[in-house]
């Protein structure tokens, strides 16, 4: 069965031309980018050229550019090694409720230390307005972090101006484009202080990320050793996979504005087509301010959790509301934070798409999606006469 | 967390559906983490 991966926001296939600059880096230049002969200055040199392409990719410097295990550790190192290298009394930080959870985590761990954390509310489209951040700043507000785009609505954050108030205030702003960067135009020129960015969700690894620094912010370290990363980040350079994502952010800076119109008709075929053909289906996050990639619905009375497996036995690869969450049975924070009932969030799918899928994908999915949303309605015991009762008890 | 058991219920449901004049009606419900059941009884 030819399989179809849409589900490229938990992560995409690596590209072959990635692969490629990656293998030879295991195979001839494995040297230690610290070490003084050859083998180390290739290796070195490799590094480099990654974090120029990184920086490139984001309008930054490359010395600007820290690389990481991923997402998750450029978000921990972001927010606690500012507020740690910052706020040693405490302080106040500014962030979102419908942050990802390297980003929520962090925060929790800052409050439990003595900072005091205010997340701010969204609209119902996942929209967080630059005049609520406005309001929340204090004397003491040390860092605000505000995601570029979320992760499961796909709403895109108007990052720009939340940038320029911060830089107003003389409050850092540190924002994760985990979802955004090789997707989006992302320019950290406009203020942004810290951006978090993840390999793998551009058709790079997994295992390497980075963190944009901007010259003159302090971080204290998180990852004690050996002092590789201007002593913010020890560990032996993971090499390949550095010169993997420096591969695929050269890719996708070249290849960004026609792939991403590219995405943007797949995206609206499949949007348009679903609210079609499926009666009392809805869309989550922004119509318009929303990610190339991203669609994201909710169809009453069935289950996410059904769809995701009736279309995994057809070869369809898609998720409920965020892949991090599905071992879990809480429904999704940002769901919620949207206004969503329990029951509408848990009616959830999200649908992402990569570099490697085509219209005719799309037009596989739409004709399997009537199907299976229909087969699950007549499993249902709820329907328009019927409608599910909100409340009950906690798991 | 997906068994074969549990697969195979799933892909292959038996006893599903409603008993229109059932004698007794069971209801099961809790839409926070998506478990909902309807257990109809009906005696011949």
């Amino acid at each position: 069965m030819n399989r179809i991966y849409l589900d490229n926001s938990a992560t995409t296939r690596t590209d072959d031309r990635v692969i490629d600059d990656m293998i030879l880096f295991m195979r001839e230049g494995y040297g230690n980018p610290s070490s003084l002969h050859s083998f180390g200055r290739e290796a070195n040199r490799a590094v480099q050229e990654a974090r120029q392409r990184v920086a490139g990719l984001i309008g930054a410097q490359p010395d600007e550019i820290i690389f990481t295990s991923g997402g998750t550790e450029s978000d921990n190192l972001a927010l606690k090694g500012y507020a740690l290298a910052n706020g040693r009394k405490g302080g106040h930080i500014i962030t979102s409720s419908i942050e990802h959870h390297a980003v929520l985590e962090p925060c929790r761990y800052l409050e439990k230390i003595g900072f005091e954390v205010t997340f701010l509310p969204v609209d119902e489209f996942g929209m967080i307005s630059t005049a609520s951040v406005e309001e929340a700043i204090r004397k003491d507000t040390v860092l605000i972090s505000i995601m570029h785009a979320n992760n499961e609505i796909g709403t895109v954050q108007p990052i720009d101006a939340i940038a320029k108030l911060a830089n107003e205030k003389g409050v850092p702003f540190h924002t994760d484009a985990v979802q955004t960067v090789g997707r989006i135009p992302l320019d950290v020129s406009n203020g942004i202080s810290m951006l978090s960015m993840s390999g793998h969700k551009f058709h790079g690894p997994k295992g390497v990320g980075a963190l944009f620094v901007r010259k003159g912010i302090r971080l204290e370290t998180q990852m004690h050793g050996g002092g590789q990363e201007k002593g913010v980040r020890s560990s032996t350079e993971n090499v390949p996979a550095i010169v993997g994502m420096g591969k695929a952010a050269e890719i996708a800076g070249e290849e960004f504005d026609a792939e991403s119109r590219r995405q943007v008709r797949i995206r609206d075929m499949i949007i348009d087509g679903v609210l079609e053909s499926v009666p009392r289906s809805f869309l989550n996050g922004h119509r318009s301010e929303r990610l190339p990639n991203n669609a994201h619905f909710r169809f009453d009375f069935i289950e996410g959790e059904g769809i995701v497996l009736h279309l995994d036995m057809r070869g369809i690869a898609v998720s409920t509301g965020s892949a991090c969450s599905t071992s879990s049975l809480e429904p999704s924070h940002v769901l919620l934070a949207t206004g969503l009932m329990p029951h509408q969030a848990h009616g959830s799918l999200r649908i992402s798409l990569g570099r490697f899928n085509t219209e005719e994908e799309a037009r596989i999915f739409l004709d399997n999606i009537s199907e299976v949303v229909s087969i699950l309605r007549e499993m249902s015991p709820y329907n328009e006469n019927n409608p599910i009762a909100p409340g009950g008890d906690q798991c | 967390m997906y068994c074969d058991k549990v697969m195979n219920h799933f892909a292959n449901p038996g006893n599903v559906g409603e008993i229109p004049d059932a004698d007794a009606i069971e209801i099961v419900e809790n839409p926070i983490c998506g478990n909902v059941m309807y257990i109809y009884q009906g005696q011949e």
